[in-house]
């Protein structure tokens, strides 16, 4: 959706979808935006939702300056950025959404801040809504070591896991900074190598952590050998709040690309039926395949990263090779043109003369840009 | 449906006016000249046809501004394919190490 006014640098939309692509992107070029009209339609509950208001205050806690205006019913919100601060912060993220959500603005506002990152979230760390922690470690950390380079100091870990409703759930994540991201040609994805994942469950009985394992290897061992799959059993206080269980699962390709797919056990509000273990297992494998038949340089859920470095990166040509764009990619490079007025080049690499039955998953599409030059003034040089 | 779903959202010629609308100045003449060339056929059809496409606009305006935001890959219909099935199989067989390489790859070919 395009903007529906400007006004100088402020830039105006309408409606409550993709509020974290544009406040992040507001962040970084430092234009002013304001949404207006944020489920105006909706009678029982208008304006903006209490995880919404959580990312916001987190915006705000990474940042220096920021001004922050909400209209009394909550249905516009007028968001002014300030400089990228960074540093050491907490935050208890709002339990309606997964901390994926926080996560995922932090990742990409965290290279450009003026002191490297270091943070605790504190919420639900595996849903349905949002990437699970661990498939943020494996996708959209491996994404960010390559336009980085030295990997020094960036680290995700779990030091509690929780799951909806109550959470109670607590990761760690540093992230160092940079003076620029280098542009980057990357368009062999390589051949899957090897699978891994991890299971977890809290406050359920340990078999069924094993019975999920079983399904979802013996899937996966029909495509390769190499399958390994590590348990997470968590007891007392390290399993937070409530019951439930989960699998990760990561294939690994031979140029390092990481695709990842997620799957967790319904809680007892969304459905009357307990998950079956068995089904569960069977599921994750079925993504993950889908997955990789989608393919391309990086895991689709973060294709919009890819886009993001890219477009922030020096000014040199930058290709990328992604697997079929998703719909939050689409209007993630929209709003790309509208912040920063850079349009990406997108086309299908030519195949192969070798034939059909070289074919490896869906069409791909290669993005190609010239970075914007992006330098992080508020870095230190020592 | 899925399949097409897919061919259209990766169709090169076709990518950038998904993504960026309707891009290129000549392209827009042309679609009006497209435009005034039906309307004279069929005035009143054409009218209606006008006011149609706007309220379409309208709708998906609507209906994407205050759906939840999710960065996944979603299709049309939910569900996933059976990948082990055979014919399902072959379609992704060569994206791992056990099936085939590239030819300037290959170690056997070198």
């Amino acid at each position: 959706m395009p903007p529906i006014a400007q006004e100088g640098n402020c830039l105006i939309y309408r409606g409550s979808n993709f509020l974290k692509q544009r406040l992040v992107l507001s962040c970084l070029s430092g234009k002013p935006v304001k949404i207006t009209q944020i489920r105006a339609d909706d009678e029982q509950a208008p304006g903006l939702r209490e995880y919404e208001i959580s990312l916001i205050r987190l915006l705000d806690k990474l940042t220096n300056g920021t001004k922050i205006e909400l209209n009394p019913a909550g249905t516009s919100v007028m968001f002014s950025p300030g400089l990228l601060h960074g540093g050491a912060l907490q935050h208890d993220c709002c339990v309606q959404r997964g901390i994926g959500y926080f996560l995922d603005a932090l990742i990409a506002l965290g290279p450009f801040c003026k002191y490297p990152l270091q943070c605790t979230l504190r919420g639900v760390t595996n849903s349905r809504d949002s990437p699970s922690v661990d498939h943020i470690k494996g996708a959209a950390l491996s994404l960010l070591k390559r336009f980085i380079l030295v990997d020094e100091g960036l680290e995700l870990r779990v030091v509690r896991r929780g799951v909806a409703p109550l959470g109670g759930g607590e990761v760690f994540f540093s992230c160092p900074v940079r003076k620029s991201l280098r542009a980057i040609q990357f368009q062999e994805q390589g051949m899957v190598k090897r699978i891994r994942g991890t299971v977890y469950a809290c406050k359920v009985s340990p078999a069924m952590a094993n019975r999920t394992v079983e399904a979802a290897k013996g899937c996966m061992l029909k495509f390769l050998p190499d399958v390994y799959i590590y348990t997470d059993q968590n007891r007392g206080k390290l399993s937070g709040n409530s019951p439930g269980f989960g699998i990760c699962l990561l294939a690994e390709t031979t140029d390092g690309v990481c695709f990842a797919a997620d799957c967790i056990s319904n809680t007892r509000e969304e459905s009357d039926t307990p998950s079956i273990p068995e089904d569960l297992g069977r599921d994750v494998a079925m993504r993950l395949l889908d997955e990789i038949y989608r393919g391309g340089c990086c895991d689709s859920a973060y294709q919009w990263l890819a886009a993001l470095y890219m477009a922030l990166g020096q000014k040199h040509v930058s290709k990328f090779l992604t697997g079929p764009l998703s719909t939050y990619t689409v209007h993630f490079l929209q709003h790309l043109r509208d912040f920063f007025s850079i349009t990406f080049k997108l086309e299908n690499p030519e195949t192969d003369d070798d034939g059909e039955d070289d074919m490896r998953g869906a069409q791909k599409v290669l993005l190609t840009c010239v970075g914007i030059g992006y330098t992080n003034i508020s870095k230190r040089v020592l | 449906a899925r399949d097409a779903f897919l061919q259209r959202h990766s169709e090169s010629r076709n990518l950038m006016r998904i993504v960026y609308g309707v891009y290129n100045q000549g392209e827009v003449k042309e679609k009006q000249e497209e435009d005034n060339a039906e309307d004279s056929e069929e005035e009143l059809g054409g009218l209606f046809r006008l006011a149609s496409k706007k309220q379409t606009n309208l709708q998906q305006d609507k209906d994407i501004r205050d759906k939840d935001e999710r960065c996944f890959f979603e299709y049309q219909s939910d569900a996933t394919r059976d990948w082990l099935s055979d014919a399902n199989k072959e379609l992704i067989k060569n994206c791992f190490v056990t099936g085939k390489w590239k030819a300037s790859e290959d170690a056997e070919n070198l």
